[in-house]
């Protein structure tokens, strides 16, 4: 049983490059201590982005995007609404342990398997093993791009930082945009974009939307 | 000295072991371990831990049933089961559980002693704090008040349904005998702004009529056994043997058990909060050996 009355109140520790792989591995143990099931799950944002060393920066949580129905080599992806009890229960353990935040693994961004994902997501995925029961896939650089720049639109924060490490080429740009335009179809929000994509230096893609 | 999960199980369990002989020699049994001096040794307790190590010590529950048979009209049944329910259910919130080959028959023990057979047991020791507990049964016969009496004579105060959690009685047992003694002058009773619970008046006069040298030393060996057994129990089976983060992580489950078993031995537990994920193994596990050589007398 775990105590979470400890969980706000020690070390405020974040994910970063050099512990990641020690929580991922300490969040199997404590699966492994509850449930014989195994768990395959999408991280996304900054955890994926370190984890790939594609932006080695911290973060405060783990984005879980999606289940991961595993067969035959392939994978498919399945929505989450909500994590079961065990995992959760899993989760908080490994909170208070190297004192993350509460809510440090969530599911943020299920919601973005509703609207839809770039074509081709699943083959872009890295998968990471720990133990017998937690597989960690993590999406590729161009669907960082895809997502970042959705984020970071209409704001000037970490996304944008994101973005401009990502460094993305114009036709990269140019596909991300049009796909991001799929997530919010208002006249709008293509002028809010045209002109995201001006100031960061992508006035020749703005021009093409 | 680097601590293996490992070399960590088998020093608590070595150590548990010599706690109960200590105990056991205490009783009268004929140990090499030395005889425990300091703190009352508690009969239900006792046996209830016997039980759950008897795996590890099969002659444990041999000698538990041969100082029944001897011993009989000791020992309480209904305290017996509310400390294996304790420790029962203590063990299942940590995902572990004992195998408890053997409680049946001491349960039948039990159950034939507490139904009053004329013999009663005279310690077979000298008379000190170790054997306090059976002398005050004596003295009492098989009820609440020996157990309260004593644990009043460590000079607490404390509320009845305190006592009673301290003592493992039910809190009604425990009120009526503490309104008795208040009515006779024997307890102080809670005041209405002062006083935070009962308390035992004239301590030292009856510390000197029961030829006890100072305060007693109370433990609460029910809880305590409890925790430690469950932290045994959890070091021997998968997932946790041998994985330093998972004991880390049950450690730091039962910090608050720990840290208050600690206090009677003026020992401390380090903060959880001091050293991240399986860090905490090496410090944790140390303070928890120490813990225990200190009730093994070592």
């Amino acid at each position: 049983m775990t105590d979470l009355s400890l969980v706000d109140k020690v070390l405020d520790m974040k994910l970063a490059p050099d512990n990641i792989e020690k929580i991922f591995s300490a969040l199997e143990r404590q699966i492994s201590l509850r449930t014989g099931e195994r768990v395959a799950i999408v991280v996304c944002g900054g955890t994926a982005l370190a984890m790939l060393d594609l932006v080695p920066r911290t973060t405060k949580d783990v984005d879980v995007l999606a289940w991961v129905r595993e067969a035959g080599g392939l994978v498919e992806l399945e929505r989450i609404h909500g994590f079961p009890d065990w995992l959760e229960d899993s989760a908080a353990a490994v909170a208070r342990d190297f004192g993350l935040a509460r809510g440090w693994f969530n599911a943020g961004p299920a919601s973005q398997l509703d609207l839809g994902l770039p074509d081709g997501f699943e083959k872009r995925l890295t998968a990471r093993e720990y133990g017998n029961q937690l597989s960690v896939y993590l999406i590729g650089r161009r669907d960082q791009v895809f997502f970042k720049l959705f984020a970071a639109v209409d704001r000037n924060d970490y996304h944008t930082q994101d973005l401009r490490a990502l460094a993305p080429t114009e036709a990269e740009m140019l596909d991300a945009a049009r796909w991001v335009l799929t997530q919010d179809v208002s006249e709008p929000f293509r002028m809010v974009l045209k002109d995201f994509l001006g100031r960061c230096g992508y006035a020749t893609v703005a021009e093409q939307l | 000295m680097q601590l293996s999960p490992n070399s960590f199980r088998d020093s608590l369990g070595e150590r548990l072991l010599s706690v109960l002989w200590r105990h056991w020699s205490v009783l009268g049994v004929s140990t090499h371990s030395t005889m425990e001096d300091r703190c009352p040794v508690d009969l239900e307790a006792l046996l209830v831990a016997t039980v759950a190590l008897g795996e590890r010590d099969r002659r444990l529950p041999k000698l538990a049933e041969e100082w029944l048979a001897v011993n009989s009209g000791m020992t309480m049944t209904a305290r017996l089961e509310r400390m294996h329910r304790h420790l029962k259910k203590l063990a299942e919130q940590h995902r572990t559980e004992f195998v408890w080959e053997g409680l049946d028959r001491l349960r039948e023990l039990v159950s034939a002693s507490s139904l009053g057979s004329s013999r009663r047991a005279a310690p077979s020791r000298p008379a000190g704090p170790a054997t306090a507990q059976i002398m005050l049964r004596n003295l009492f016969g098989i009820n609440a008040r020996a157990d309260v009496l004593l644990y009043l004579l460590s000079g607490v105060t404390n509320s009845s349904a305190g006592i009673a959690r301290e003592t493992w009685f039910d809190q009604k047992a425990v009120y009526r005998v503490l309104e008795s003694w208040s009515n006779a002058g024997v307890c102080a009773r809670p005041g209405k702004a002062s006083a935070a619970g009962y308390r035992l008046l004239r301590t030292q006069q009856w510390l000197a009529l029961l030829d006890l040298e100072g305060p007693v030393r109370w433990i609460n060996w029910g809880s305590t056994l409890s925790t430690l057994l469950t932290i045994l129990q959890a070091s021997t089976t998968l997932p946790r043997a041998g994985d330093a983060y998972l004991l880390s992580s049950l450690l730091r489950d039962l910090h608050g058990e720990l840290a208050t078993t600690a206090v009677p031995w003026d020992l401390t537990m380090p903060d959880p909060r001091s050293s991240p994920g399986e860090e905490y193994f090496q410090p944790a596990a140390g303070a928890v050996l120490t813990l225990i050589s200190a009730m093994a007398g070592e």
